[in-house]
């Protein structure tokens, strides 16, 4: 499933996926994310971040909140890059997060490689956060 | 003190000065006259008693008047003649002070309005050199705060500030307030009154002095203690930028319109260094746009890089300011770090799906010539040589076993050593390569068994100062498997 309020992202990432053989499923905010997962859940979100009346913050929490939604793989992809947003946002079953602009080829191989390998060990995660924290640092003190 | 009232007495002073002066005078002319007539008559007098004081002159020439010498008159006259020279004398010992004095009164004059003129070039001097600092949002804040204190103090201020509307916000703005310690206007109100005066500029569409009065805002003022208060627009390019506020709490130090003139000095030095601040900002964002696009070319040419190069570009900063650079060398460190695989787009069709360890002679000897490409990409553009230095250098080894040109230790940039380590232990904590993301802590711990060969230890240490930083630290004793190599 794509998720994200701008409809030219959507279309686009629907082509490329479509032509490598995945079958797209669209929300363009975080409560129509949430219709979705709930009532289809697919094998993989790829989230943005802000959006209206309900962001992608929102939806990672509420998807900690609920069984049958945590176990769905999670690729987000957002404009904000400070690693302070990034480090927020790994939660849950992300398993990548990726800033805009973005190369689609990448997210496509990116895509592939998480659907043969749907789990990501809270540890891998762990370690994900505390390189970000390494990251962060060169924005200087805190 | 740049104070407008003191002018007068000066003034007043030499008026006299010269009014007394002029009296004096007046009282040397007449006394002068009526020495020389008693003396003349005097003088008469004694011709015609001569016969009776020098024996031996013929009787008859002159009338003997010798008995005037006992006459009243002739004593009184006699007396009068020596008081007038007296008074003469001293009169013009007066008259002579009184000139000296209204000499040293214009020197002391010329004096003061010279230090006045050296007070305001040394406060524009202050101004422009405090000021000469603002580069961007950030240094903008602590600068004009501490432009404002100078302000305060120069023109006898109780506060002052430079109110921004908060681009995007409408009713809301932004304020740098700074207060005369002691003041009981506080830097809560004083943000309150800003506001206030700038909305009031707005309005008006220029300047806007506040020194008593009736309406709503006036009152509001008054409550608060302010005695005079002057609101001046600064212009940034055509429109309005930001509102220059000062207020005063003594009700002896009142602004008025003269002091508008005065306090353009320091508007003006003001919009100089905002207008360069947002030319500088301005630049900055456009560069990063257009570094962060060449990024996603790059990427896009090999994509088991996504991100790669974003954190390169962060992680070799952090570590140069842990090995406390310049700013501009931090920077430098930024850019190369996010171009530093741009010679890959360079690379042939089908090169870069290969495997390092894998690659015929052939392919991989165009492979090693990457960092060169880079390199000579960068040279292209204004960037500060160290860029291009460290691009051309981050494959390099520290035991001369790298590549393109087996540099060894310090033959190599310390930019390009700095590179060389935050690639490797972003590669290694990342699974794009190979399928395994190590941790930071193993990651670390593989780099600092590789100091003096492939790394230099001391960059390797600067990578180990920021990890603690962030709370990370190496685990002694274990190294990550080959796979976990960089290409």
């Amino acid at each position: 499933m794509v998720v994200d309020d701008d409809p030219v992202i959507v279309e686009l990432l629907t082509a490329f996926f479509e032509l490598d053989g995945l079958e797209i499923l669209r929300a363009a905010n975080g409560l129509e994310a949430l219709e979705v997962l709930l009532a289809e859940t697919p094998d993989l979100m790829i989230l943005d971040l802000m959006m209206p009346q309900m962001d992608g913050y929102a939806v990672l929490e509420a998807m900690d909140a609920d069984e049958r939604l945590t176990r769905v793989p999670t690729i987000i992809l957002s404009a904000k890059d400070k690693p302070d947003a990034q480090i927020r946002a790994w939660t849950g079953n992300v398993h990548a997060y990726l800033t805009k602009p973005f190369d689609p080829n990448g997210l496509v191989a990116l895509v592939r490689k998480t659907l043969d390998s749907p789990d990501m060990t809270d540890e891998a995660r762990e370690a994900q956060i505390r390189k970000l924290r390494i990251v962060a640092r060169a924005d200087g003190g805190r | 003190m740049d104070r407008t009232d003191g002018g007068a007495k000066p003034e007043a002073a030499a008026a006299d000065l010269a009014r007394g002066i002029e009296r004096r005078r007046l009282q040397l002319q007449v006394l002068s006259y009526f020495i020389i007539v008693s003396l003349a008559v005097m003088l008469v007098l004694s011709l015609f008693s001569l016969s009776s004081i020098v024996p031996g002159l013929p009787e008859g020439i002159l009338p003997d008047l010798g008995w005037v010498w006992q006459t009243y008159l002739f004593r009184v006259l006699f007396l009068g003649f020596v008081l007038a020279v007296v008074l003469y004398l001293a009169t013009k010992e007066r008259e002579q002070r009184t000139r000296n004095e209204a000499l040293t009164a214009q020197l002391v004059e010329a004096r003061i309005a010279l230090e006045r003129d050296v007070n305001r070039m040394g406060f524009a001097a202050q101004l422009s050199d405090i000021l000469a600092d603002v580069r961007d949002a950030a240094s903008q804040s602590a600068a004009v705060e501490q432009a404002l204190d100078r302000a305060l103090a120069f023109y006898g201020g109780a506060g002052g500030a430079v109110v921004r509307p908060t681009p995007g916000a409408e009713r809301s703005a932004e304020a740098v307030v700074t207060v005369r310690p002691g003041t009981p206007i506080d830097t809560v109100t004083g943000e309150t009154v800003a506001v206030k005066i700038a909305m009031r500029v707005a309005q008006a569409g220029g300047p806007f002095l506040f020194a008593g009065g009736g309406d709503e805002d006036a009152q509001y003022m008054t409550q608060t203690g302010i005695t005079s208060a002057i609101g001046i627009p600064l212009r940034v390019g055509m429109r309005l930028h930001s509102v220059l506020c000062l207020w005063t709490d003594m009700s002896d130090r009142v602004f008025g319109s003269s002091d508008v003139s005065a306090f353009r000095i320091l508007a003006h030095q003001l919009e100089l260094a905002l207008a360069r601040a947002e030319v500088l900002t301005e630049k900055d964002a456009i560069l990063r746009g257009v570094i962060r696009t060449l990024t996603m070319v790059v990427e896009s040419r090999d994509r088991t890089k996504v991100g790669h190069s974003e954190n390169v570009g962060r992680i070799a900063e952090a570590m140069g300011r842990a090995m406390e650079l310049e700013p501009s060398q931090l920077s430098s460190l930024r850019i190369a770090g996010l171009l530093h695989d741009i010679g890959l787009v360079s690379m042939p069709e089908g090169i870069l799906g290969e495997e390092v360890e894998r690659m015929s002679d052939g392919h991989r000897r165009i492979f090693e010539q990457h960092p060169l490409w880079g390199a000579q990409m960068l040279s292209q553009v204004m960037f500060p040589d160290e860029v291009a230095d460290a691009v051309r250098t981050h494959h390099e080894r520290y035991d001369g076993s790298g590549y393109p040109h087996r540099l060894k230790a310090r033959e190599i940039p310390l930019a390009g050593r700095i590179l060389a380590v935050a690639d490797a232990f972003e590669a290694a904590t990342s699974d794009s390569r190979s399928d395994v993301a190590y941790a930071p802590e193993e990651a670390l711990a593989w780099l600092q068994a590789q100091g003096g060969t492939a790394f230099d230890p001391a960059v390797v240490q600067a990578l180990e100062v920021v990890a603690k930083e962030s709370g990370v630290g190496p685990i002694s004793g274990q190294a990550a498997p080959a796979s976990a190599r960089t290409t």
